[in-house]
């Protein structure tokens, strides 16, 4: 996929100008945070789950290689086939040149962030050969030319009219059709396309070494379509997902399902371990699992970034994320948005051209209090900052302020000085709204924020008159349930 | 390519444990204190959490007649083939299937090991056997067997699931077990075939504007039966 991480500023600014996305995806993650907390309130015992799901992802990375071979050997035994891809060039090789040892033209894929990864779609088009999503919200954005702005919910920053234009241009569907109206007629649309497909790729939420399962979760059922139908499934899978055991996924399965859709299960969970059997007339023929490195093995080797591969892809980071909320999923510019986005795009298209992205960050912690496998996403944001620092990537005023800022900091008088007098100036323009009318860099900075509040009393008279806030006991952070009701 | 595996191995060894030992030494996660525990609380929390994702379950294991369910089910069914698979458990269950299609005036396709998804794909009904059901979920669980199709399931707009009561598990950890440790309704042994199948409601999306939209492409109505001991021959 083009990656667009360097235009981060000029990308959520224009997000931040168009009201509709905005709404939307507050809307729906005021939506995916309820549905979330319902599901965790019936599951007392939750921390456990995630501490237990953060174990098995750790122990299967410490044991990646042996994970990979235990998978790779027990898979074969079964007639299916491993393939290890160096970076996405080679993925797309590998899975190009098994759909066309088929003589395949006609392709349906389930839904799959590696496949975005690795720009597949594009090149199989190039070579002829067309190809169609099966998940309804990737079946939309492919229409529309675009790609996914949610982990898990592709479509989200789009309308329903939009979504209704979109479908009458392209297959039988009225254009006042309703949201029931519009699901049936891209039921009716795609079913050709999954009965007539050769070759079905899917992505992979879970592979098992131990019996060399490839695991899929979904809800719509079009995966089960993309990976029972056609008589060759290629199965596209970064080779950080993979697990030791099939008993692991009880913890997994919960964890992942009740993050992403505050589900307790989704629909379907598909189990796969092979091609089709020889009493079976169903089912695929061949069954290819292409492992993809593209930048991972070098995750995993820096012991400050591994557990970035712990990631089961939920997208619950994004739905807690204040900045995600506001700027949407394709501001980041690549494939993953929001907080895990942040980690992980930059380690995978280059620190340099994503200097932007460990910024867009608040560092309030939701993310790394909701991940269900207790990635310590603020912290490695906060890594990413130091290795741009170190690497020269911070602009001079920046460099500049910041010295200035600590020298003050760290002068008590003058500090005191400064906001003595400072504090009416700030309320001035605070009050008249004269920031926003100011040339250059503030004016531009107040146009779509407002100013932050100062402090009254100041934060000096209330830790002197509080003797550092002692006498509060219980004052600090509210408790997690609490600020999301 | 196999370059390239041998290159990632050597270098992920290089930096990892010299064996494989503690890759499945972890204990396996005890199941959640919230899980279910009883036969009458197994039946009721599966109903009720199927029901909470817009699933029916029916429950005769005391009372009802369950060819009378199955023909009230049928006669739901306007017109069109109905497809059931030719499960060995057929044998136990005293359900005359075959009659009560014929008799709501349906066609009926039994189905083995040479249907084709082209076959099902007009079947309005697809009528099968659980090998298993979860409590804690609402879920049935469905290996790939050469007496049923895998889109025997995914391709008919309806479902109907019968489950012998004495296949319904509590939790997750209890399925998984009696995958790993060969549970008879496995076929006896540590393996679920190369396909298997948890199916949890009807199908369902909320793509477009997280409106929830039910049966987009597989069944938009999944029914469960439940059936005593008494029903077996």
């Amino acid at each position: 996929m083009k990656v667009r991480t360097d235009q981060f500023r000029q990308l959520s600014q224009e997000a931040l100008e168009n009201r509709f996305i905005r709404g939307a995806i507050a809307r729906a993650n005021v939506s995916f945070r309820a549905a979330r907390v319902a599901a965790i309130d019936s599951m007392p015992d939750w921390e456990q789950l995630r501490q237990q799901g953060h174990d098995i992802k750790r122990r299967a990375l410490d044991h990646l290689p042996w994970a990979l071979e235990e998978f790779e050997k027990n898979l074969t035994a079964r007639g299916g086939q491993v393939h290890f891809c160096e970076d996405g060039a080679s993925a797309r090789d590998t899975v190009l040149s098994i759909v066309r040892s088929h003589g395949a033209t006609r392709v349906t894929k389930s839904k799959s962030m590696a496949t975005e990864e690795i720009g597949l779609n594009p090149c199989l088009e190039e070579a002829g050969v067309r190809v169609v999503e099966g998940d309804l919200g990737e079946y939309i954005v492919q229409l529309a030319g675009e790609a996914p702005s949610h982990i898990i919910s592709p479509a989200i920053h789009k309308s329903r009219e939009e979504i209704s234009r979109l479908l009458n241009e392209h297959i039988d569907c009225p254009l006042d059709a309703d949201i029931p109206d519009m699901t049936r007629a891209a039921r009716r649309a795609l079913r050709d396309d999954f009965l007539g497909a050769e070759v079905g790729i899917s992505g992979v939420n879970f592979a098992v070494a131990q019996s060399g399962t490839v695991v899929i979760v979904e809800n719509e059922g079009n995966a089960r379509m993309s990976t029972t139908i056609p008589k060759v499934h290629i199965a596209v899978v970064g080779i950080e997902k993979v697990v030791p055991r099939l008993e692991d996924l009880s913890v997994l399965l919960r964890i992942l399902c009740r993050s992403a859709t505050g589900q307790r299960i989704s629909s379907y969970v598909s189990f796969i371990s092979g091609p089709r059997t020889a009493v079976e007339a169903e089912g695929p023929e061949e069954l290819h699992v292409v492992f993809l490195d593209a930048g991972r093995s070098r995750l995993w080797a820096d012991p400050k970034t591994r557990a970035s591969l712990h990631c089961i892809r939920c997208g619950a980071c994004l739905n807690f994320c204040p900045v995600y909320e506001r700027v949407g999923g394709h501001a980041y510019g690549w494939v993953y948005p929001g907080p895990i986005g942040s980690v992980i795009t930059p380690h995978y298209v280059g620190i340099e051209r994503s200097s932007d992205l460990p910024q867009a960050s608040s560092l309030c912690g939701r993310c790394a209090e909701v991940c269900p496998v207790k990635i310590p996403l603020p912290d490695m944001l906060l890594d990413l900052r130091a290795r741009n620092v170190d690497a020269g990537g911070v602009r001079a005023t920046e460099r500049w302020s910041m010295r200035l800022f600590s020298m003050l900091a760290s002068m008590p008088v003058l500090w005191r000085t400064l906001t003595f007098v400072g504090r009416p100036l700030y309320r001035l323009l605070e009050s008249s709204g004269l920031a926003a009318r100011m040339p250059g860099a503030p004016g531009r900075w107040s146009r779509s924020r407002a100013l932050p509040k100062v402090g009254t009393p100041s934060f000096r008279a209330r830790w002197r008159a509080t003797d550092g806030f002692r006498d509060r006991p219980g004052a600090g952070r509210g408790d997690r349930r609490g600020d999301e009701s | 390519m196999s370059d390239y595996r041998d290159r990632l191995l050597g270098f992920l060894k290089s930096q990892a444990p010299a064996t494989r030992d503690a890759l499945y030494a972890g204990e396996v996660a005890a199941a959640p204190s919230s899980s279910p525990r009883g036969d009458a609380d197994l039946r009721r929390r599966f109903a009720d959490e199927l029901e909470a994702v817009g699933g029916e379950s029916i429950d005769l294991t005391g009372e009802g007649d369950p060819s009378a369910v199955v023909a009230r089910r049928l006669a739901g069914v306007e017109s069109g083939v109905v497809a059931v698979d030719a499960d060995p458990a057929w044998s136990r269950l005293s359900i005359p299937l075959r009659e009560l299609v014929v008799a709501a005036g349906l066609e009926l396709l039994e189905v083995d090991g040479t249907t084709t998804s082209a076959e099902l794909a007009d079947v309005e009904l697809g009528v099968t056997i659980a090998d298993a059901a979860i409590s804690e979920t609402g879920t049935i669980a469905q290996c790939a067997r050469p007496f049923r199709p895998r889109s025997l399931s995914l391709l008919p707009p309806r479902h109907l699931v019968l489950v012998p009561a004495d296949r319904l598990l509590g939790g997750l950890e209890e399925l998984f077990a009696g995958v790993v440790h060969g549970a008879s309704w496995s076929g006896g042994s540590a393996d679920f075939g190369a396909y298997f199948t948890w199916i949890t409601g009807p199908s369902r999306t909320a793509d477009i504007e997280k409106t929830l939209t039910i049966g987009i492409h597989g069944p938009g109505h999944l029914t469960v039966l439940f059936l005593g001991d008494e029903v077996d021959a």
